[in-house]
């Protein structure tokens, strides 16, 4: 028999009835939604790239900093939430010297910009910056996601600018059986989608994301929600990450053809056919030490995608962190601020 | 008390008589009084409360608020199923099985109803479930006004004999012009197939995970682990529902119609800017194309000189331009003091260039100490 009786689901009905109209008031008084918390200052900018250093937390920091590259999809204040989700501020409480590159917001302006243009520009300046300022001739590099994958490709182009590199739920190798999006990818006519529009629209890039887990994403955590709109704090850090989540910057032209056609179609980079620039990216170039770190439960990148790195470096001392949780809650979650950073400082420090 | 709460409360109130009777039906089992045609309809009122209350809420606040309000519909809607099938099975005694199966054909009967009605091919999918269509309205808007909207073109699949016209010659005068307007025609209907081609394959899900909910809710029945509250009963249609999606998501069938939707929206609406820049160009006003080429050839631009500054920094050229501004201010210093000592002035160059040579040198040693560190 069934375990339902409908006077109990009456009941049921009418506490999410009422739990949704006293939220009303908690979430009408919330404000505004602050994110990105920790002190930081501009040292550095082109275009609409804005190189940030952190403040530090302890009296003297690692002599060699840590330049952190985000994605381009979504802001990289993810890495630094809020007061007590923040991998930024785990790091500099470990004494590591943080530097950040926001890329900012795509325009027209910047329709023509190539992943060239990201890598050995961009990049590439930004680590001449820090080099600079520190007088050294090269600095650790850690890379999310997309900002992975690029800063694998810097440093194989540039490893003479690279001590130490760490990779963050990093995709590799594009093709993996269980990786959705390049399937996804796989019939699309890239060519003709950025002739058409362009820039691409941050919202396609929404869209996507949600349609891997529609109900889950658009329909169950809603509900899940409606059960803590009585906690002020909860439904701030809840609004936090929508923010986050639909906080999408739209993708530059020209970068987002190259990324799709030579990663996601044609796997370039663990083919080993990749260039940019004009010269050949080979990963047997990185022969500095590596920290690759992913997530067990990973649905954007699945965990095969990023440990496929391992085979392809050059490197002696390549090291693996698998992170129990799935793509958001390695910064987010609780047990991540206690895991990541502290793993990350360690390995550093074993090493500088 | 704020006009919000205000009519928060008068909502709250008048919902609490409606859940009230509904509990006292609910409590006599296949009660008489309530005729088959009794459905509640445990979501209504919502959609009129949150027009009136949500103007009090600021835009962040807002959009995540109606999430959860279209999340709290869907929950209701599955609430209403869920209740008539514990209400059915109640008085069916031996034969709830039978009684839940035709509590959810019903169901999925009205679920697969609403195809017809898709105004795109995302939302008569979304609409089903009672979730938010508005990700794929969000990104076909993203994409800029057209001259006709995108989103409305689902319905001009016209069909082959409407093709076969499209495709006749043009004549006269203004053949060019009637050419692109038959091949927009041709366009959009290509557009229009693909996307309720797609969308069809969407909403066979629904029907695919109503079938496979009865199949979970008679096994847990079996196993005596059969959810004991309204949450968990939804969950499980949600597990239903993403486990029926995820197989489709990687379907052949699927994979190929997703591109192709893309791509037939692309080609329209590539064709439409097309004959909007042949009205710009008659015009001399400029059009995408061309303020394209300016952009392309401007980051090209930029792209030399950015590479040019690099190799005269990577070159120490900097420093060099430095050292010769130092020494062409020693050697106006120099002249100067030449100029007022006359004879002396040989010997006071060459101490002069003596005291510059150590500068130089513990410049270099500055640098070899910092390349150390």
């Amino acid at each position: 028999m069934l375990g339902l009786r409908p006077d109990e689901i009456i009941q049921e009905v009418i506490g999410f009835n009422q739990k949704l109209a006293d939220g009303l008031k908690t979430v009408a008084e919330l404000g505004d939604i602050d994110v990105g918390v920790t002190p930081k200052e501009e040292v550095y900018r082109e275009d609409k790239l804005v190189l940030y250093r952190y403040k530090a937390l302890v009296d003297r920091p690692a002599k060699v900093p840590l330049l952190v590259v985000y994605a381009l999809v979504n802001r990289p204040y993810m890495a630094d939430l809020q007061e007590d989700r923040s991998m930024i501020k785990g790091l500099l409480e470990q004494g590591i010297d943080v530097y950040l590159i926001d890329w900012g917001y795509p325009d027209g302006a910047d329709r023509f910009l190539e992943l060239d243009d990201y890598v050995n520009r961009y990049i590439h300046h930004c680590v001449k910056h820090i080099c600079k300022t520190h007088g050294l001739d090269k600095i650790n590099l850690l890379g999310i996601c997309q900002g992975g994958t690029m800063s694998t490709c810097y440093t194989a182009l540039h490893p003479e600018r690279v001590s130490n590199l760490v990779t963050m739920v990093t995709p590799i190798d594009f093709q993996t059986p269980d990786n959705l999006l390049s399937k996804w990818a796989r019939d699309l006519d890239v060519d003709l989608l950025v002739d058409t529009v362009g820039n691409i629209p941050g919202e396609l890039l929404n869209f996507t994301f949600l349609s891997m887990k529609p109900f889950r994403l658009t329909g169950q955590k809603y509900a899940d929600v409606v059960n803590m709109m009585d906690d002020a704090r909860a439904m701030k850090n809840f609004m936090r990450m929508e923010k986050w989540i639909f906080d999408s910057p739209d993708q530059a032209g020209e970068m987002f053809r190259q990324f799709i056609k030579w990663f996601y179609q044609e796997n370039r980079l663990i083919k080993g056919t990749l260039e940019i620039g004009g010269k050949p990216v080979k990963l047997e170039n990185i022969t500095m030490p590596v920290f690759n770190i992913y997530a067990t439960a990973d649905h954007l990148v699945p965990p095969d995608g990023s440990i496929a790195l391992g085979k392809q470096v050059g490197s002696k001392d390549y090291t693996e962190f698998p992170f129990k949780g799935g793509h958001i809650g390695i910064y987010v979650s609780g047990r991540a601020q206690k895991e990541v950073p502290p793993a990350i400082a360690e390995w550093l420090k074993a090493r500088m | 008390m704020s006009e919000t709460d205000q009519w928060s409360q008068v909502w709250l109130d008048t919902q609490r008589q409606y859940w009230d009777t509904l509990f006292n039906w609910s409590r006599e089992a296949a009660d008489a009084t309530m005729k088959a045609t009794d459905k509640p309809d445990f979501g209504a009122g919502l959609d009129t409360w949150w027009k009136t209350v949500s103007h009090g809420l600021g835009e962040d606040a807002k959009d995540s608020y109606k999430r959860m309000l279209d999340a709290g519909r869907s929950y209701f809607d599955m609430g209403e199923l869920f209740w008539n099938i514990a209400r059915e099975a109640q008085g069916a005694g031996e034969n709830w099985r039978q009684e839940l199966q035709k509590t959810l054909d019903e169901f999925k009967a009205g679920l697969m109803q609403n195809t017809g009605e898709a105004t795109d091919a995302w939302s008569g999918f979304t609409r089903g479930w009672g979730l938010s269509g508005d990700a794929w309205q969000d990104f076909i808007k993203s994409l800029g006004q057209s001259p006709v909207h995108a989103e409305g073109l689902t319905g001009l699949n016209a069909g082959e004999a409407w093709n076969r016209m499209m495709r006749m010659p043009a004549l006269g005068y203004t053949r060019e012009w009637q050419e692109e307007l038959q091949q927009w025609a041709l366009l959009s209907s290509e557009y229009a197939k693909v996307a309720q081609e797609y969308a069809a394959l969407l909403h066979a899900t629904n029907g695919k995970a109503v079938d496979l909910l009865g199949r979970r809710m008679v096994e847990l029945a079996q196993k005596g682990e059969s959810p004991e509250t309204l949450r968990g009963m939804y969950d499980l249609w949600v597990d239903c529902g993403e486990e029926v999606y995820a197989e489709l998501a990687v379907n052949d069938d699927y994979l190929r119609l997703q591109g192709d939707l893309t791509n037939a929206l692309m080609r329209l609406k590539q064709h439409e800017r097309g004959m909007m820049e042949g009205l710009l160009t008659a015009l001399n006003i400029p059009g995408r194309r061309e303020l394209d080429t300016a952009l392309c050839r401007l980051q090209e631009t930029r792209r030399e000189l950015r590479d040019l500054r690099d190799l005269v920094e990577d070159a120490g050229a900097e420093n060099l331009l430095a050292e010769i501004a130092e020494l062409k201010a020693q050697l106006r210093t120099l002249q100067g003091a030449s100029a007022g000592t006359g004879a002396a002035a040989p010997a006071k160059t060459t101490a002069a260039v003596a005291k510059a040579a150590p500068k130089k040198k513990a410049a270099a040693k500055k640098k070899a100490v910092a390349k150390k560190a």
